[in-house]
């Protein structure tokens, strides 16, 4: 009889190792954010004769974006359900809203920027503006790469539905979003909130 | 298939019930903000108390953190970098803070 | 905004000794090419090598490139050590001030970032998954990406040598130095980017292999099975998870500092030149665990074997590993005692320091008890051994003495720091490399290395150590500070340097000891074929391959059911049973690794020489690669049951 075998490496193998992998990779990225974070903390009383967080932030528009956030999360896992689920149009749906939702934050933030830079309070101004720029603007950028990871991994999912080869890469994007989430929480509770008070 | 089809990957439960704590929890941090009468320690360590528990009730109800089956090294890797990050920021604030006292010029303190 | 940045003629402006540098290596390098075209081996390199996902071969590469760094980094150091002998008093030397910068920087960023974490990532690419029973790592394209950017980053330091300048900051780069505003020049950018590139390689690195030792092990190996080399890698990989981020984002700041004129590390505007020296420290002090670990992760796996005994105290070594890695995280600030911290802040870090001299303690003790009552064979690798037990403890006495504040306030950036350093990474890791390069060196080639040219080497290298580096002590203590080009005359420093540089000749002739080795036993494979893939009674399971391991590593994973599972697996005497052979899944070449590698060095030299336009492409470039490879769907193909059992027949056979 020629039965051959096939060696134990099976799909299951394949998205324990990968998740497992990118699950590192979010502490990797925590840890990058951590270390802008101390700095941050350090550097964010030195205006050097600048606006301070007082003058610069706004509660309002701070909080209206943890909320869209904070829903553009809770949909990106509803996406994440319908595709493990392997429902293709509940998960295009869901992520694009995520997509739409994270949109308008982008531009609420670059909103934030350019009324910092009017206020006198742009990038190279003093150490305080250095910092909060440094760690909102890597936010940002991480955001869109998010964004672009949605259309990349959303083009394929359209034409080919949902096979297992997506469920692990979507699965990869949701986790990334919901770390972009937790990393927010953080930013408005310690940047924002503690500008305030 | 045991991992990708835990309960959780497919059930919207854990889902709302997160969303909807993050929610109160984004609410009443505005609230003690924009209105709470707090002194300012308290109202200090009450936001930060709030951050953590928004970014806690996160990792658990939408990334699933500490639910997945034994050996749980997603969690243990979590916990040391958790512990890392806090050495790391509180150390450097701690540093800097003496150094600033000792070794910058005194400048307004 | 001119179409090259701010690339010109000037760039290729140097003087006589650095000319005569970028001669030699541009020569050398058009040297290689040509030889490599006039035997038409391009196709082979690119098939056999440069696309290759084998972990084996990747770790080759990395030794190997490894070795063309640890050759340019020797020749800084021979060159200071030309410059201290001769500079004293009236005498200023063959070396301009600037250069001699250079010189230093760029030693310390060869040796640490392209010799050190080369020989650590290519020694745990080899052997870690052996060890474990895998067949390879984890990911092994994302293992291919790590390598071509390490070389990426590691091209800068000989592309400066030609165009431009290197830094002349010293190693890491402090600011305000290394800052916009006194170090406009490209020097520094090059640094950068040299270093946040094979930075990144290393942190994909580090999840590539902790992913492998959690995952892939074979059916058996529990934790407390694993080889203590796996733990120490283990060890290790954590270490650069958690540490390399934080160098990331430090040197990220410098660089928006610098391309963007923010000011998180200027002397004015509100920044903090000292933050930088905290957060590059909380980077810098893990990494040197992450080099050491490794080293002693070797020897873990080489006294067992050549003492004929079990490794003494096998748990204790493993909570000693733990220990460490957890302490290495809290010990930062001995790098900055004199910064002017105050004295509570100074105590815990003094404190800590002192305390992580005591798990290193037990681990060198239980070799030392592996050793005693065994049958010792002074092999190379056992050599290597030796050398380290006294160069490496006494480095780490200096150490703990260095850990007390009060101490260090004398000797901080002295020679006797110097002296500290070198002894414990050359003592511990360049040592510990050396012994695993002549204990595995049969494994991954298929013959033994000469004994009598190792044993030579190693002589060479070991009496000049210690002739290089013991008058640095001295020297420290005498009041010579490091990164001196010149000295006055009279003080009595002048003898001291001038054994130092024999020292380093000497060293230098234990090189070229090894590289006739490595000539001598390439000669003479044929009669030195290792037939049985285990030529020195090994313990581990890397020895029950092949020599060389079949490109699959193991045609049946090894079940595993006690510690030492190679060397029970022969007590036992049990016969192999013959099991069916099975299609054996592997993965594909692929080209964007390589793709990765050329991209990231050029988007790097863009942003060094501000050509805005080149590095926007580039970076798209990379996200194309990135984005197409998932769009490609035969990335791994079947290894037919006959062909394993035909390599395996035919390798038996021998």
């Amino acid at each position: 009889m020629n039965t051959h075998e096939v060696s134990p490496d099976t799909h299951h193998d394949v998205y324990s190792k990968t998740v497992f992998g990118f699950w590192l990779y979010l502490l990797t990225d925590f840890m990058l954010f951590a270390t802008i974070f101390a700095a941050y903390s350090v550097l964010s009383g030195n205006h050097f004769g600048g606006p301070t967080q007082k003058q610069l932030f706004n509660l309002d528009h701070a909080t209206l974006q943890t909320v869209i956030f904070l829903i553009s999360t809770f949909t990106v896992g509803i996406a994440g359900v319908y595709t493990h689920r392997k429902k293709r149009g509940g998960a295009i749906v869901f992520f694009l809203i995520s997509f739409v939702l994270g949109i308008v934050f982008l531009g609420m933030e670059l909103h934030e920027f350019s009324h910092f830079i009017a206020a006198g309070s742009g990038w190279k101004k003093n150490a305080f503006a250095s910092s909060f720029f440094s760690l909102v603007g890597m936010f940002v950028l991480h955001l869109v790469f998010a964004l672009l990871w949605v259309i990349v991994l959303l083009v394929p999912v359209f034409r080919f539905g949902i096979t297992a080869r997506s469920v692990l890469r979507l699965t990869c994007l949701k986790m990334f979003w919901q770390f972009l989430s937790i990393v927010w929480a953080f930013i408005y509770t310690i940047v924002y909130l503690l500008g305030i008070v | 298939m045991i991992d990708e089809h835990h309960g959780w990957n497919l059930s919207f439960k854990p889902l709302w019930i997160g969303f909807i704590i993050s929610l109160v929890l984004v609410a009443s941090a505005y609230r003690i903000v924009a209105y709470g009468h707090l002194k300012h320690d308290t109202l200090m360590l009450s936001i930060i108390m709030i951050g953590c528990v928004l970014a806690l009730i996160q990792l658990i109800f939408f990334l699933h953190l500490g639910l997945e089956e034994k050996p749980r090294w997603n969690l243990i890797m979590f916990i040391f970098g958790v512990a890392l990050m806090f050495i790391l920021i509180g150390g450097t604030i701690w540093i800097m803070n003496n150094l600033n006292y000792n070794a910058m010029p005194r400048m307004g303190h | 905004m001119s179409l090259f940045g701010r690339l010109g003629e000037h760039a290729l402006k140097h003087d006589w000794i650095e000319y005569a540098a970028g001669v030699s290596i541009v020569g050398g390098a058009l040297v290689v090419i040509i030889l490599i075209t006039y035997l038409k081996k391009w196709g082979w390199l690119w098939r056999e090598w440069f696309t290759s996902v084998d972990h084996k071969k990747i770790g080759i590469m990395y030794i190997v490139f490894s070795a063309i760094q640890l050759a340019k980094g020797l020749i800084d150091g021979l060159m200071m050590r030309a410059q201290q002998a001769t500079a004293s008093g009236d005498c200023m030397g063959y070396l301009g001030a600037e250069h001699f910068q250079q010189i230093f920087t760029a030693h310390g960023v060869t040796m640490i970032f392209f010799v050190g974490m080369g020989v650590v990532f290519g020694i745990i690419n080899l052997v870690l998954p052996l060890q474990i029973g895998a067949r390879d790592v984890a990911f092994p394209l994302l293992n291919s990406i790590s390598f071509w950017l390490f070389a990426a980053g590691g091209l800068y330091i000989f592309i400066s040598l030609v165009i431009g300048v290197f830094a002349g900051t010293g190693w890491t780069a402090y600011p305000p130095l290394a800052g916009l505003k006194y170090n406009p020049g490209v020097g520094v950018d090059y640094w950068l980017w040299s270093i946040q590139i094979s930075g990144a390689g290393s942190l994909l690195s580090g999840i590539n292999f902790l992913v492998t030792i959690l995952k892939m092990r074979c059916p058996g190996m529990k934790l407390m099975r694993m080889p203590v080399f796996v733990w120490a890698t283990l060890a290790t990989v954590v270490l650069v998870i958690f540490a390399f981020p934080i160098l990331t984002g430090t040197i990220g700041m410098l660089s928006t500092d610098r391309l963007l004129d923010t000011k998180i590390f200027t002397a004015d505007y509100g920044g903090n030149p000292m933050m930088y020296i905290n957060l590059i420290w909380a980077w810098g002090h893990p990494e040197v665990y992450i080099l050491v670990l490794p080293a002693f992760g070797i020897f873990s796996e080489v006294v067992p074997v050549f003492s004929h005994k079990k490794l003494f105290g096998y748990t204790s070594m493993v909570w000693a590993i733990a220990v460490i890695t957890f302490l290495s995280f809290i010990v930062w600030l001995h790098h900055f005692f004199t910064m002017g911290a105050g004295a509570n802040v100074n105590a815990f870090f003094g404190i800590m320091t002192m305390v992580i001299a005591i798990p290193t303690g037990v681990k060198v003790f239980n070799w030392l008890f592996t050793m005693y009552r065994g049958k010792v064979t002074f092999t190379t690798p056992m050599l290597w051994f030796m050398g380290f037990i006294f160069i490496f403890v006494t480095g780490g006495m200096t150490g703990v003495m260095m850990a007390i504040p009060g101490i260090d306030f004398q000797v901080h950036n002295s020679l006797f720091l110097i002296a500290h350093f070198h002894s414990v990474i050359i003592g511990g890791v360049l040592f510990g490399f050396f012994s695993g390069y002549s204990y595995w060196f049969p494994k991954f080639t298929g013959f033994r290395l000469n004994e009598k040219l190792g044993k030579y080497a190693f002589w060479f290298w070991f009496v000049g150590f210690i002739v290089a580096f013991f008058p640095l002590y001295l020297l420290g203590f005498m009041g010579a500070t490091r990164r001196m080009n010149h000295y006055p005359a009279g003080n009595g420093w002048q003898p001291l340097f001038i054994v130092a540089s024999i020292g380093a000749f000497l060293i230098l002739i234990g090189v070229l000891f090894q590289a006739a080795q490595l000539y001598k036993s390439i000669k003479e494979r044929n009669q030195n074929k290792d037939t049985t893939g285990d030529p020195w009674n090994g313990r581990a399971l890397e020895w029950s391959t092949a020599s060389p391991p079949p490109f699959y590593n193991f045609a049946h994973l090894p079940e595993v059911h006690s510690r030492d599972a190679f060397w029970e697996l022969k007590k036992s005497k049990k016969d192999i049973v013959k099991r069916k052979y099975e299609d054996i899944h592997m993965p594909k070449n692929s080209m964007v690794g390589v793709n990765i590698g050329i991209l990231s060095c050029v988007m790097g030299f863009a942003l060094v020489w501000h050509i805005f336009w080149l590095a926007a492409i580039t970076f798209i470039g990379i996200l194309i690669a990135l984005i197409a490879r998932l769009f490609v769907k035969e990335t791994d193909y079947y290894v037919k049951a006959e062909e394993v059992e035909q390599i395996e027949t035919r390798s038996r056979a021998t």
